[in-house]
């Protein structure tokens, strides 16, 4: 019976379910070339890391400078999180679906299993696929390393076999888990009558409130979000920590400079524009709801960056690297647009008021370009300060040529064009209106 | 008034263009409706129709500004003249304070104050209200209508509202009751004061729902 009623709402949540598959897809290959490539560059040493959970081995580690074993904990860790924000989009709407069946009686153990049955069908489809375009991969990085000299070849082992399979799953369990008890406590709110939105502490775009202190708190932000620049471009060797720090800056400026800014541009000229205007407050809701996740690609990213040209790695373990780094990029790009169509997927309703006001259907899809473009277009130009900067330093120090940071920009640039593009078909299939016989 | 299902909802809908009828014509100020293409419409709605409904429909993700400024951006409004007439009527309803904040920081009030101002910034020959006191206590409803007698009487803007409340129906001039989709019965006010027309309300309403049990 449960397991009917499982398939009939992945038939219902068709799209939902297909993006989920994908990623399922896509992080099945990754993670399967990333667990091959590891254990050829390591020589089997890395299970003893990956489940170590003492700080100090993790510090050692880094000490040492095991680039094969450091990425393997890194890619883990995007992998968990790219999952998560993925099934949080595919159960949030399910909250109400959820609710109903605990009128009914469901219990927590139901429910789990209920979405859990979902994912594992889903699972079943995409890691076949995963593991068969991740032996695709294997050739072609035996390819590139045939064609740089050397000698080792990366072979599809057992051992490398199993421990892909227990992280997938321990993954795959964790996140359903998670999601469920989010889903859970979603639906009892909803049978109390409540409403998840405003369970949110959803600050508003005011512009202002204590003056003096706020702007002691901007211009600290402000240095922190500079501070990676001057450390990037002085070839500074701690990228990442400048750069968690970067963030922190960046999140302050994002939210009391860069949000209010467009509240105030909204109100005197921007009102000149309608599609701007509009799709203005639309994305001032999107950064605050999907900042994270930018700053989780740029530090990421960074962090790979600091691997790379930090240490003298063997070329098998550059090449690990550099697949880390193009693995990291797309997984977190794909988490940017989970977590942003997670928010997007209820907006039908504002585009129902924007109908009723008066904003036609034409209007209606550029309010919904323009944003997208604008949200990307921010992301990009996040990915081209902080990544540019360090691009740039690597050059002047000569760490890395210019064809390696061709290919290093290209791969932090191309996968989030990827997900505007789908997030574009996705909010498209959101805001349209039902036809009516 | 009517009961549920006695196509209220279905005839604003119809008024506001927001819906067509599957036979006959909508005339609204001597134009056909049905005739106006997609484009058309649209100005049509935020040239001439102000919308105010039980759930406020007011974007979440903007400013109570920005919502109040909507119909006159859609206008291409002078940004100036918008940021004049937004003061203007946010102070005349008492949100001037509120204009950078989210709908979801005010009150139920507040909102609806809200949707209000939107619905009038453009100043429509029509307002359609959709039980716009549905959400609202009983001394906000009657604050509601005191606005909405002042709005009729001061721009002679006409107010179509669907309502189940026979006190809020006692703010209105004309009264028209609907069963099955048919006007079933129409009243006007005509020199009565509010408590006998209130009176009249009940004993039409109370009249309806007797028919209805004896059925």
């Amino acid at each position: 019976m449960i397991f009917k009623e499982a398939i009939r709402s992945l038939k219902n949540s068709r799209s939902k379910a297909l993006f989920f598959a994908l990623t399922f897809y896509i992080t099945t290959a990754l993670l399967f070339v990333y667990f091959n490539m590891a254990n050829a560059a390591t020589g089997g040493e890395i299970e003893v890391y990956v489940s170590s959970s003492n700080l100090a081995d993790l510090i050692q580690m880094m000490e040492k400078g095991n680039a094969g074993n450091l990425m393997m904990v890194f890619i883990v860790i995007m992998c968990f999180i790219d999952l998560l924000f993925c099934n949080d989009f595919f159960v949030k709407n399910k909250a109400k679906e959820l609710a109903v069946r605990m009128i009914c009686g469901a219990t927590y153990i139901h429910l789990a299993m209920y979405l859990l049955i979902q994912t594992v069908l889903l699972m079943v489809i995409s890691i076949p696929l995963g593991i068969a375009t991740g032996y695709g991969l294997i050739g072609l990085m035996n390819a590139l390393l045939a064609a740089q000299g050397e000698t080792l070849v990366v072979t599809v082992s057992s051992y490398a076999l199993v421990e892909f399979f227990a992280v997938i799953l321990f993954v795959v369990f964790w996140t359903v888990l998670l999601n469920c008890s989010f889903a859970y406590k979603s639906g009892a709110v909803l049978l109390a009558g409540g409403n998840m939105g405003a369970m949110k502490d959803r600050n508003s775009y005011g512009l202002a409130s204590k003056p003096a202190v706020q702007m002691i708190l901007n211009v600290i932000g402000v240095i922190a979000a500079v501070l990676p620049l001057y450390n990037f471009f002085n070839g500074s060797g701690a990228l990442a920590v400048s750069m968690v720090i970067g963030c922190v800056g960046l999140s302050r400026v994002m939210d009391y400079l860069f949000l209010p800014l467009l509240t105030r541009n909204n109100r005197h000229s921007g009102t000149r524009n309608n599609i701007g205007m509009i799709s203005n407050g639309f994305l001032r809701r999107d950064l605050q709801f999907s900042k994270i996740t930018i700053f989780l690609l740029i530090c990421d990213l960074m962090i790979v960056m600091t691997m790379l040209f930090a240490r003298k790695n063997t070329p098998l373990e550059y090449l690990l690297v550099v697949v880390s780094y193009i693995s990291i990029s797309v997984l977190q790009s794909l988490t940017i647009m989970f977590r942003l169509e997670t928010d997007l997927s209820g907006r039908f309703q504002e585009y129902h008021i924007l109908s009723q006001v008066g904003v036609s259907e034409a209007d209606k899809k550029k309010i919904m370009h323009s944003e997208v473009s604008k949200f990307y277009l921010i992301v990009l130009l996040i990915i081209a300060v902080y990544a540019g900067t360090a691009f740039l330093s690597l050059y002047r120090s000569q760490q890395a040529t210019g064809g390696q940071i061709m290919l290093l920009a290209l791969s932090a640039v191309l996968p989030v064009l990827a997900v505007d593009l789908l997030t574009r078909i996705y909010y498209g299939q959101v805001i349209r209106e039902p036809v009516r016989d | 008034m009517g009961p549920s299902g006695s196509g209220k909802s279905t005839f604003i809908n119809m008024i506001s263009t927001m819906d067509y009828p599957t036979d006959g014509q909508v005339y609204i100020q001597g134009r056909n409706v049905m005739n106006m293409s997609a484009n058309e419409i649209g100005h049509f709605r935020y040239e001439n129709l102000g919308f105010i409904f039980q759930n406020f429909n007011l974007l979440d993700t903007h400013t109570i500004y920005e919502n109040i400024a909507l119909p006159l951006t859609l206008a291409k409004a002078d940004p100036k003249l918008i940021e004049d007439k937004v003061t203007d009527i946010a102070k005349k309803l008492n949100i001037d304070m509120l204009l950078n904040k989210l709908p979801l920081e005010c009150s139920g009030g507040q909102r609806q104050r809200t949707a209000i101002a939107r619905a009038l910034i453009n100043d429509p020959g029509i307002i359609v209200a959709d039980e716009p006191t549905g959400n609202l206590d009983s001394e906000n409803s009657e604050e509601l209508m005191e606005l909405f007698e002042k709005m009729n009487r001061e721009s002679g803007a006409t107010i179509v509202m669907v309502t189940h409340d026979s006190y809020v129906a006692s703010f209105t001039s004309r009264l028209i009751f609907i069963r099955d989709g048919a006007i079933s019965t129409e009243i006007t006010r005509e020199g009565m004061d509010q408590d006998e027309y209130f009176q009249k309300i009940v004993s039409i309403s109370s009249a309806g729902r007797s028919r209805r049990k004896r059925a």
